[in-house]
């Protein structure tokens, strides 16, 4: 179903949310090929770049879930998302910065690819995912980082974009376990006196 | 997650200019926080932080930020701030790993690292059966050679020599020389090699290292030959590279 043909502007958010629930629940993975080739990845760019805060969430989510699958991402790069996901990250709501950041994760995956992301201007969107309040994305970006820190020619281009920054606040992660311990059984009521 | 953000910053130190904003030296070579006046609260925080994590319980974490240190103490232009940041805790962790006479020299297994700066805190997994001891002694053995490579890269620069002994290096220097680890042992030669290049240095090195370095005295039996000190007299000896010991002489 192809979302820019629906006659009515009314259908699109619908169509847009159950785009994003299926990618959400795992069902691209059955038939991924299927799925892009009814969706088509330039018009989830173009619900990317729109004006409405709402679509440009929703292409954010869809297209981060496509790139959890690393056999989907290079359609998504021939259909031109890089650029986009990483300019719109720049004026996005944070919702949305957090999913385009994840996508960027997903892509940096292929080594043959973090040159291209450090070029367009990617690393801004991964050192703000390190430096966020939530552990799994934290954990996650610095991993990216690290990956992308690989390659000599990116170490520098990671530091000037403030890495420094998210390796402190990584450096002084303290878990907070909840630990849960058994409380002993009491002991055994003394046995009343034989009569 | 801590492992992580020491892997990333071990990776980033081993590009030349990051070396410099770690340690937080300015361009001008002039030391720009720390260790001495005109502190950037930035780059504070960073020798903080990663001090924290080579003082860290976990293997992996140690192992992999003092391999940053050690990539700091290549260039010269950061002993100074290596040094303000109270570098003697390097020659306590050597110290603490040192065999005792029942074990010898520790593991010998060679860390794996990857030609792309590959850390040298990785685990050596189990997936082929590997125990998980095997994982815990490599880790050692990456956590001291990566201590001595840092106090040899210290050690090359002459102006750092009183604290360096001040702070134990010696000992500890002479601890690793007695690993089974070649690198290691080889990297602890150069440190002492580098402390005795140095006129004021040979009375101390040699307070701690006579039984080598004393020509005719013996060692467990064995007499050794007068040594040559031209090599002991060339200074800036650096050891590079985690996973080889390539030898650069500075400029």
């Amino acid at each position: 179903m192809d979302p820019t043909k629906q006659k009515t502007h009314k259908r699109i958010p619908q169509v847009l949310a159950a785009l994003c629930n299926l990618s959400l629940s795992g069902c691209i993975g059955q038939d991924p090929a299927r799925f892009l080739k009814a969706v088509d990845v330039g018009n989830l760019v173009s619900f990317l770049c729109s004006a409405d805060v709402t679509y440009r969430l929703f292409g954010a989510v869809t297209l981060g879930n496509i790139a959890s699958d690393v056999s989907l991402q290079a359609p998504i790069v021939r259909g031109g998302a890089l650029t986009p996901l990483i300019t719109i990250a720049n004026a996005a709501d944070l919702e949305t910065q957090r999913c385009i950041a994840y996508s960027l994760c997903n892509l940096s995956a292929n080594p043959a690819r973090r040159g291209a992301i450090i070029s367009e201007g990617g690393l801004p969107s991964l050192i703000s995912l390190a430096c966020s309040d939530h552990p799994v994305d934290q954990r996650a970006a610095l991993a990216t980082l690290r990956a992308i820190a690989a390659d000599p020619d990116h170490r520098r281009a990671v530091v000037e974009a403030g890495a420094l920054e998210a390796f402190s606040l990584g450096a002084r992660y303290a878990s907070h376990g909840v630990g849960v311990s058994a409380c002993p059984s009491p002991p055994p009521p003394p046995l009343p006196p034989k009569t | 997650m801590r492992r992580e953000a020491a892997r990333l910053l071990f990776a980033l130190s081993l590009n030349e200019l990051n070396k410099l904003d770690v340690a937080g030296v300015d361009m001008g070579g002039s030391s720009s926080g720390g260790g001495g006046g005109g502190a950037n609260p930035a780059t504070a925080e960073v020798a903080n932080d990663l001090v924290a994590l080579a003082r860290s319980d976990d293997p992996s974490c140690a192992c992999n930020a003092v391999g940053a240190l050690a990539n700091l103490s290549e260039n010269d232009a950061t002993h100074e701030r290596l040094l303000g940041w109270g570098a003697s805790f390097l020659s306590e962790l050597a110290l603490e790993n040192a065999p005792t006479p029942d074990e010898g020299g520790g593991g010998g297994a060679a860390n794996k690292e990857d030609a792309n700066g590959g850390s040298p805190g990785e685990m050596v997994e189990g997936g082929d059966g590997q125990p998980a001891t095997e994982g815990m002694r490599s880790m050692e053995v990456g956590l001291v050679r990566e201590v001595t490579r840092c106090l040899a890269n210290l050690a090359g620069n002459y102006a750092t020599h009183e604290k360096l002994l001040d702070g134990g290096a010696a000992d500890a220097l002479v601890g690793s020389l007695k690993r089974e680890d070649a690198v290691t042992a080889r990297f602890a030669a150069l440190g002492l090699a580098n402390l005795a290049g140095q006129v004021g240095g040979i009375v101390s090195t040699l307070h701690f290292g006579y039984k080598l370095f004393v020509p005719g005295t013996s060692v467990g039996g064995q007499s050794f030959k007068p040594c040559s000190y031209s090599w002991a007299l060339t200074p800036w000896l650096f050891c590079r590279g985690a996973s080889n010991c390539r030898l650069f002489a500075s400029p």
